[in-house]
C-alpha cells in the first residue's frame, strides 16, 4: 500500500496540505450554504476519525472496530471536565490523555488476539461503551445527552469552525504522514506484513501493538472534542457501536493506510450522500458494495487508484525522452 | 420463584437456539473456508423479509410452503455468496475478506429497506401469540417451536453429515479442502453447498424469531453479534461448541436481565466474553488456536 509521501518531500506535502486547507477555508464558505458547511465539518471529522482508525488497521493491520468507542469517550471526557471547572486547553487534554489511557488499556489485554477475534473483542467493547454512556445517567445523563455545552463559544458557527477544523485535520494529516514516513512507520508496516519476521529482526510488536492503539485513540478522542465544539450538544446515539463500521467502510474505500484514502473516503461517505439525498438507501446499497469490490479488486482502494494515475502520468511525461519504456511498464 | 426461574431458562434457551442457529453457520463457513462471515446476521433479517415481505404479504402462501420456499431462495443465495465474496478472495488476507462481508453487511440491510421499506413489517408466525403453561410458567408458544426446529435442525444436521456422501465430503472439505480436491471431490461445489446451507440456518432463525418482534432491516446486526459471542464462548470451529455456546449466552442474558440488571446486560455478557476472549480464547469445546496464515 502506498504512502503519499512517497513521491514528495515531507516538506513540499506540508505546503500542499496547508494550500489546500487555506482553499477549503476561503472557497468553501462562498458556495456552501450553512447546511452544507456544517455537513462540511462533520466530514473533517470523519477524516479525523480515520486517519486514527488507519493507524492501527491500515498501518498496523490489526482489526480494531472500537474507533466509535473512543469518538464517545474524547467528546464525554471534554464536556464532563470543561463541567468540572476546567479551561478549555487542560480539558481538551485530559480527554485526549483519557482517550489514549483507555485505548492503552484496551490494546494491552488483547495482544494476544488476532483478526475476527481481535474484531470481535473491540467491537464488544465499543457496544459495552455505547451501553454505558446510554445507562450511566448520573454521569452522562443518559440517552438525553448533555445539551449547551460552552466548548470554545463556536458551536453552531459552521464558518467559524471550518478554519479550526482545517486546522486540526490538516496538522493530524501531516503528523500521521510524518509518522508513516519515519523509521517507527516501517516498523509499523512490518508488523503488518509480517509479525513474525518483525519480531525476528528486533521490533518489540507488543509495545508497537498497544501504542497503535493509543495513537488510534487519541485521534479518536480529538475528534470527539472536535465534536463538542461544533455542536455543543452531545448523546450516545452518535457513538453508536454500529457507526464503527462506516468508518471502516470510509478507511477501506478510501483506501486502507492511505492518509488521502481517509480524506477521500470521509468525503464521499458522509458528504457527497447530502448531495444526493433524494437516493440515500441506494446510495448506501452501493457503497456496500462498493467496499466489496474495493477490496477485492483495487485493495489501495481510491487513494491507490488516484496515486498510481498520478504517477503514470508523470512517468508518461518522462517517457518522451526514454523510448525505451515498454507499454508494461508504463502500466505498472 | 421457581416458576419464574423456570420461565426465564426456557426463554433464554430459546432465544439461545436462535442463537445458535446463526453460531452454526458461522462454524460451518470457518470450518470450511477459514473466513468469518459478519453478514451473517443480514441472512436473518433477508430470511425473514423474503418470509413476511413477498412470501406472506405479497403472495398469501400458507405457511409450510412459505417456509421451504423461502429456504431454498435463500439457499440459493447463499450458494451465490459463495462465488461472488468468498471465491474472489480466497488467497486474500483475512482482513479484506472480513472487511468484505461487512461491506456485504451494510449493502443488505439498504437494499431490504430499498425493497422493503424502513417500516417494520409484522408476522404472525404459525402460533401467533398463543401460550402455553408448562411446569406452572405461561411462555409463549413460539419459544418451544424455536428450540423444537433447533432440535429437528440438528437431527437433520448429524443424518446430513454423519450418513450421506454429501455430507462426509461437506467433511472432508472442511479438514482439508486441497486433500479432498485430490480425493476427486468437487470442493468449490461443496463449499457453495456450504455456504447455502449456513445461509439456510440464518434464515431460519429469522423465520422462528420475526413472530417474537417486528421484522427490520436491522434485526439481524444484534442478533449476529450474540451469535458471534456464542461462538467465541463455545469455542470457534466446534459444531457442539456452537450449540452450548448459543443456549449459554441465551440464558445468561435472559437471566442476567432479570436478576442483575436489564439496562446493563450488555455490558455484563459482553464483559464476559472479552474475559472468556483473554483467559480462555479457545472457547468451551474449541482446541487451542494454532496460527492460520
Amino acid at each position: 500500500m502506498t504512502v503519499d509521501g512517497n513521491t514528495l518531500t515531507m516538506r513540499t506535502l506540508a505546503l500542499l496540505v496547508i494550500g489546500v486547507a487555506i482553499l477549503c477555508g476561503l472557497v468553501l464558505p462562498q458556495f456552501l450554504s450553512v447546511y452544507y458547511l456544517q455537513v462540511a465539518d462533520v466530514t473533517l471529522i470523519n477524516i479525523l476519525l480515520v486517519l486514527g482508525l488507519n493507524f492501527i488497521l491500515g498501518f498496523g493491520g490489526q482489526m480494531s472496530l472500537a474507533q466509535c468507542a473512543f469518538f464517545g469517550i474524547g467528546a464525554y471526557g471534554f464536556t464532563l471536565l470543561q463541567a468540572a471547572g476546567m479551561p478549555v486547553p487542560v480539558a481538551a487534554i485530559g480527554a485526549i490523555a483519557i482517550s489514549a489511557a483507555v485505548g492503552m488499556a484496551l490494546g494491552w489485554p488483547t495482544l494476544r488476539l488476532k483478526g475476527h477475534y481481535l474484531a470481535l473483542c473491540t467491537l464488544a467493547f465499543a457496544l459495552i461503551v455505547e451501553r454505558l454512556l446510554v445507562n450511566w445517567e448520573g454521569l452522562t445523563n443518559g440517552a438525553n445527552g448533555i445539551t449547551a455545552i460552552p466548548g470554545i463559544g463556536l458551536a453552531g458557527e459552521n464558518d467559524k469552525m471550518l478554519w479550526v477544523l482545517l486546522a486540526i485535520v490538516a496538522c493530524a494529516y501531516l503528523l500521521q504522514v510524518w509518522i508513516a514516513n519515519g523509521p517507527l512507520g516501517l516498523r509499523i508496516r512490518a508488523l503488518r506484513d509480517d509479525p513474525l519476521a518483525a519480531q525476528a529482526i528486533g521490533v518489540d510488536i507488543s509495545r508497537l501493538k498497544i501504542m497503535l492503539f493509543v495513537i488510534s485513540a487519541a485521534y479518536g478522542g480529538l475528534a470527539g472534542i472536535c465534536y463538542v465544539l461544533l455542536r455543543g450538544y452531545i448523546s450516545p446515539d452518535v457513538f453508536s457501536w454500529q457507526s464503527t463500521f462506516s468508518y471502516l467502510a470510509m478507511a477501506v474505500v478510501g483506501g486502507l493506510g492511505s492518509p488521502l484514502g481517509a480524506v477521500l473516503g470521509a468525503i464521499l461517505y458522509t458528504f457527497v450522500p447530502e448531495l444526493l439525498r433524494f437516493m440515500q438507501e441506494y446510495y448506501f446499497a452501493v457503497f456496500g458494495v462498493m467496499v466489496i469490490l474495493v477490496i477485492t479488486f483495487f485493495p489501495a482502494g481510491l487513494s491507490g487508484l488516484v496515486l498510481s494515475a498520478f504517477r503514470s502520468l508523470r512517468r508518461r511525461e518522462k517517457s518522451y525522452a526514454r523510448s525505451d519504456v515498454t507499454h508494461h511498464e508504463r502500466a505498472a | 420463584m421457581l416458576q419464574t426461574f423456570i420461565q426465564i431458562v426456557l426463554v433464554g434457551l430459546a432465544i439461545g437456539a436462535a442463537y445458535a442457529l446463526v453460531a452454526l453457520g458461522y462454524t460451518l463457513i470457518w470450518n470450511a473456508v477459514s473466513l468469518v462471515n459478519f453478514a451473517q446476521g443480514d441472512l436473518v433479517m433477508l430470511g425473514a423479509f423474503v418470509s413476511v415481505g413477498w412470501l406472506a404479504n405479497r403472495l398469501g402462501m400458507p405457511l409450510w410452503l412459505n417456509l421451504v420456499t423461502m429456504l431454498v431462495i435463500l439457499g440459493i443465495f447463499g450458494a451465490a455468496l459463495a462465488w461472488g465474496i468468498y471465491h474472489p478472495l480466497r488467497n486474500a488476507p483475512q482482513l479484506s475478506a472480513i472487511v468484505a462481508t461487512l461491506g456485504l453487511s451494510m449493502a443488505l440491510q439498504n437494499i431490504a429497506v430499498i425493497i422493503w421499506g424502513p417500516q417494520p413489517l409484522n408476522f404472525a408466525g404459525p402460533l401467533g401469540t398463543t401460550s402455553v403453561q408448562l411446569f406452572g410458567s405461561t411462555i409463549y408458544a413460539q419459544y418451544l417451536v424455536i428450540l423444537a426446529a433447533l432440535a429437528v435442525m440438528m437431527a437433520i444436521q448429524h443424518t446430513l453429515f454423519q450418513h450421506t456422501a454429501l455430507g462426509r465430503a461437506m467433511r472432508a472439505t472442511a479438514q482439508d479442502a486441497e486433500a479432498a480436491r485430490l480425493m476427486g471431490i468437487p470442493t468449490a461445489r461443496i463449499i457453495a453447498f456450504i455456504f447455502a446451507y449456513a445461509t439456510m440456518l440464518a434464515a431460519l432463525a429469522g423465520w422462528l424469531i420475526a413472530p417474537l418482534s417486528y421484522v427490520s432491516s436491522d434485526m439481524g446486526v444484534n442478533l449476529s453479534l450474540r451469535a458471534f459471542a456464542a461462538t467465541i464462548l463455545g469455542g470457534f470451529g466446534s459444531i457442539p461448541g456452537a450449540l452450548v455456546g448459543g443456549l449459554i449466552f441465551g440464558v445468561i442474558e435472559s437471566a442476567g436481565s432479570f436478576y442483575i440488571s436489564s439496562e446493563y446486560i450488555d455490558v455484563i455478557a459482553f464483559g464476559v466474553l472479552i474475559a472468556v476472549l483473554m483467559f480462555r480464547p479457545q472457547g468451551i469445546f474449541g482446541e487451542l488456536e494454532l496460527e492460520r496464515p
